[in-house]
């Protein structure tokens, strides 16, 4: 948000979170515009900037020429009380006008735990919490991101949500926006109307009727029109060689989380590990061909000067044109003193060529997620890696010297027993094991191991969307039990808090019932929940509890296969049939190959997309 | 052949929004927009090369200013007015390069800085200007400067600046005390380096100024020119 303030700015901590002016911004003659939209982020600043997403959808609506796109972000607490104290509201990074003037403001959910955090914004900007409190004079509030899939918690407070890949359906509905007010038909129940009937992947929850059963689960979720559609269809890009890349950046003055180059180098993924709602929801997979990326990046160059290239993609080393990707960019990159870096590496790709030419893997410190320490857990997830694929490529990284090695797993996968956490000690054991066994390590060092355990979050539209999670007290006893069978000091053990993932379990798979108790949060002031220092689990408990809402019926429970899930009015293109057989194989330890290896009849495909893996649909 | 020069100088402005973005983040904003603008930079060799900045007089968040000096190094000679404006068109208003040379002389040859202070306070008025002159030109000036001792630990010590600080004048003007003083400013601590934030801090503890309403009352501090040892010839 943009303060002209300066008194107050020079009294907060890092100003330039807020003080914009960055250069790469867009901003336009208000007389030429006909809709203005925020974009929010539910997070800081420098948290916001990084992320790819609105950077891409920033960049398409102010495409648009008579659209007028700005950012805003959560402000800090210590911002957020001057705000209070002097009566400011929150305003539009780029103009500082005040949100609550705006025609459509848009909110990413990135994370469940940043709920708290887009409420907090909605009540700094002094615009009502709840949709129907909000008249026709208050802007259109529209979701999207990840947590759209399934956004019933937050609902209520949405008047639309913006269900998969944005680029094309929300300048289609701020086109109908414009529409509707030139025409003079707008008012806002109409325009959402039309929005849902005539608009692909746009989902407005007023325009369902949910009943629930005498035992708290649901009944049904009915359409109060018959054009609005039973099940949202997810929107994609089918050609992402095609697909609107922006070759404008906005360069932040401030350090933020990601200072370098992004470049997107596919979407989807082919794998479909269990566990993760990422690889599904975002399938079909579709490359981008390596001359287009090669542009695209020399492209990024130019605009941004940042002397790093992430390839950035769900697994990148399953982009069937890696090689050929890093030649190109290897033959302009290393003169222009540019390093190329990986986010994440499988280990059965972790190669010693792949080392020599990307030079983060060069400094970095070895990661590899085998995410569970047995096979027999291994292939109930599908995580298709084992014991020797990971002992192969942790001695590639130590003949070339590296010591140190981290390594991620999760705890109460379902089917977990105790053997399978032995597995993970053993597993880390074997890693060092492999360090004094490798005649080419650093003579004289002492290997180091990390062991990160996070906990498992049964997510909608994966496969074990329906199981329970773990109680807290198993999680303590587990995690203490891990604790005790890592005795080896090479070893260092972390696990992820596990009163964080319960909370985020309950919200992952909640349904409407619980927003109010996310408005009584908000009314608490919760606030920033991602980072740790503002979680409290006691107050959430309370919270639920003071609501009066069973929260472990979201979390801990083993649902129904033919349950009415919250999230079955959304249609990630995935069926359900194909769940509930990838359920079953992985409590018959069967894996399943990957969509490269073996189309496993997802579903997927009929949304189409070009190189991708799938089959072409049938019509 | 010819010498390449090493390094060219740049003069610019960093004002407004752009006065909330500290030194560091500066130094690597600007690193950034030389490469956008295709600057011949010279890298140092090995293994983590980078290229050669150097600030003159690091300015705190929250002070803007007018004349911000830059050595750039170069590996090979370009007109610096040429590289300047493709540097302009990587920039914004608020912070624009202003002048380009081959320099003949070391930033070390700073020796004051000019600055402008506007405080619009509760209650300013002709006889509160009076006051701030009283206290910026006697004898003794003391304010409190931040030091480290040698464990690190921050404390403050008084120091008088009286020798410090030169043409003072206090003006009331449009609600505002306005002043207007050079500061000894040094790059390397050759002699002190005064921080204008210092003389606002002095006036608040003395006056009690600045103490109300911050959406009332506010101060800005612009540096407007920099001098050689003599307080009077400009820098360059
Ligand atoms: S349709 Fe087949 S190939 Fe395509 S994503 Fe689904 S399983 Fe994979």
């Amino acid at each position: 948000m943009n303060i002209k303030n300066s008194s107050i700015l020079k009294s907060v901590e890092k100003p330039g979170r807020y003080s914009a002016g960055e250069f790469g911004q867009t901003i336009k003659d208000k007389k030429d515009i006909k809709v203005r939209w925020a974009f929010c982020f539910p997070d800081t600043y420098e948290i916001g900037m990084s992320n790819l997403g609105v950077r891409i959808l920033y960049g398409a609506l102010n495409q648009e020429g008579d659209v007028w796109c700005e950012r805003a972000y959560a402000p800090w607490t210590d911002m957020q009380k001057k705000m209070r104290q002097h009566n400011i509201p929150l305003c539009a990074h780029e103009s500082g006008d005040p949100l609550k003037e705006f025609d459509i403001v848009g909110i990413t959910l990135q994370y469940e735990m940043c709920y708290t955090t887009t409420l907090k914004m909605l009540e700094l900007a002094g615009i009502p919490l709840f949709a129907r409190d909000r008249g026709d004079d208050f802007p259109i509030v529209i979701g999207g991101g990840p947590c759209a899939y399934n956004a019933e918690p937050v609902a209520d407070f949405f008047d639309c949500f913006s269900i998969g890949e944005g680029e094309e359906n929300l300048v289609e509905f701020t086109r109908l926006y414009i529409e509707m007010k030139e025409n003079g038909t707008y008012t806002k129940r109409d325009f959402l109307h039309r929005a849902a009937a005539e608009i692909g992947g746009i989902y407005v929850p007023s325009l369902y009727d949910v009943t629930y059963n005498d035992d708290g689960t649901i009944k049904a979720y009915t359409p109060v029109y018959d054009d609005v559609p039973k099940r949202v269809l997810k929107r994609i890009m089918t050609d992402m060689d095609k697909a609107y890349f922006p070759d404008k950046v906005v360069m932040p003055y401030i350090e933020t989380v990601h200072d370098r180059i992004m470049l997107e180098v596919y979407r989807g993924c082919i794998r479909g590990c269990r566990f993760c709602q990422a690889g599904m929801v975002y399938r079909p997979v579709r490359e981008k061909t390596p001359g287009v990326l090669n542009e695209q990046a020399k492209c990024l160059f130019e605009a941004t000067g940042y002397d790093e290239i992430s390839l950035s993609s769900l697994s990148i080393s399953d982009y069937s044109r890696l090689s050929e990707l890093t030649d190109n960019l290897l033959e302009w990159t290393d003169e222009n003193m540019i390093s190329l870096s990986l986010p994440s590496l499988r280990v059965d790709s972790f190669t010693k060529e792949l080392m020599d030419k990307i030079s983060t893997v060069r400094t970095g410190s070895l990661t590899f997620a085998p995410e569970a320490g047995s096979q027999r857990l291994r292939d109930v997830i599908n995580k298709n890696v084992c014991e020797s694929d990971l002992l192969r490529a942790v001695n590639v990284g130590f003949d070339a010297g590296k010591t140190s090695c981290k390594l991620y797993f999760m705890m109460g996968l379902p089917t977990e027993t105790y053997e399978d956490l032995d597995g993970i000690a053993e597993l880390a054991k074997a890693v060092i094991e492999a360090y004094y066994e490798n005649p080419n390590r650093q003579k004289g060092r002492a290997p180091s191991v990390t062991v990160s355990v996070s906990c498992f979050i049964p997510k909608p539209f994966t496969p074990f969307q329906w199981e329970a999670q773990d109680s807290m007290e198993t999680f303590v006893e587990k995690q203490k039990y891990l604790e005790s069978k890592i005795t080896d000091r090479k070893i260092r053990y972390v696990h992820h808090d596990a009163r964080v993932s319960h909370v985020e379990a309950i919200l992952a798979r909640g349904d409407r019932r619980l927003a109010p108790a996310l408005a009584l949060a908000c009314e608490r002031g919760f606030c920033f929940d991602a980072w740790d220092e503002f979680f409290h689990y006691d107050e959430w408990i309370k919270v639920f509890e003071d609501c009066g809402i069973d929260y472990n019926f979201y979390s801990n429970r083993v649902w129904g296969e033919d349950e009415v899930l919250p999230w079955d009015v959304i249609d990630c293109g995935v069926t359900k049939e194909f769940l509930k057989r990838e359920r079953k194989n992985a409590y018959s330890e069967k894996t399943t190959p990957s969509c490269r290896e073996k189309c496993s009849g997802c579903g997927v495909n009929k949304l189409g997309g070009e190189r991708t893996w799938c089959p072409k649909k049938e019509n | 052949m010819l010498e390449v020069p090493k390094f060219i100088r740049f003069k610019f402005r960093k004002v407004g929004n752009l006065q909330f973005i500290s030194h560091l983040d500066l130094q690597k904003a600007m690193a950034k927009v030389l490469v956008r603008a295709k600057a011949p930079l010279w890298y140092s060799k090995g293994f983590n090369p980078h290229a050669k900045l150097i600030f003159a007089l690091p300015l705190s968040v929250g002070a803007q200013s007018e004349c911000e000096y830059l050595d750039v190094r170069v590996e090979r000679a370009i007109p610096p007015l040429e590289l300047m404006e493709h540097i302009n068109a990587e920039l914004t208003e608020e912070l624009r390069f202003l002048d380009a040379y081959y320099p003949e002389t070391a930033l070390e040859d700073i020796y004051w800085a000019e600055y402008d202070f506007s405080i619009k306070t509760m209650g300013a008025d002709e006889k509160l200007a009076r006051e701030v002159e009283k206290l910026l030109t006697a004898e003794q000036v003391i304010i409190l400067k931040k030091a480290k001792d040698k464990y690190k630990k921050i404390f403050f010590k008084e120091i008088d600046i009286a020798p410090y600080i030169r043409d003072v004048s206090v003006d009331f003007e449009d609600g505002a005390i306005k002043i207007n003083a050079k500061l000894s400013a040094s790059i390397n601590q050759t002699h002190p380096h005064i921080n204008p934030e210092n003389i606002v801090t002095m006036l608040k503890d003395k006056l009690g100024i600045l103490s109300g309403d911050v959406t009332q009352e506010q101060y800005d501090i612009m540096r407007t020119r920099i001098y050689f040892e003599d307080g009077v010839t400009d820098f360059r």
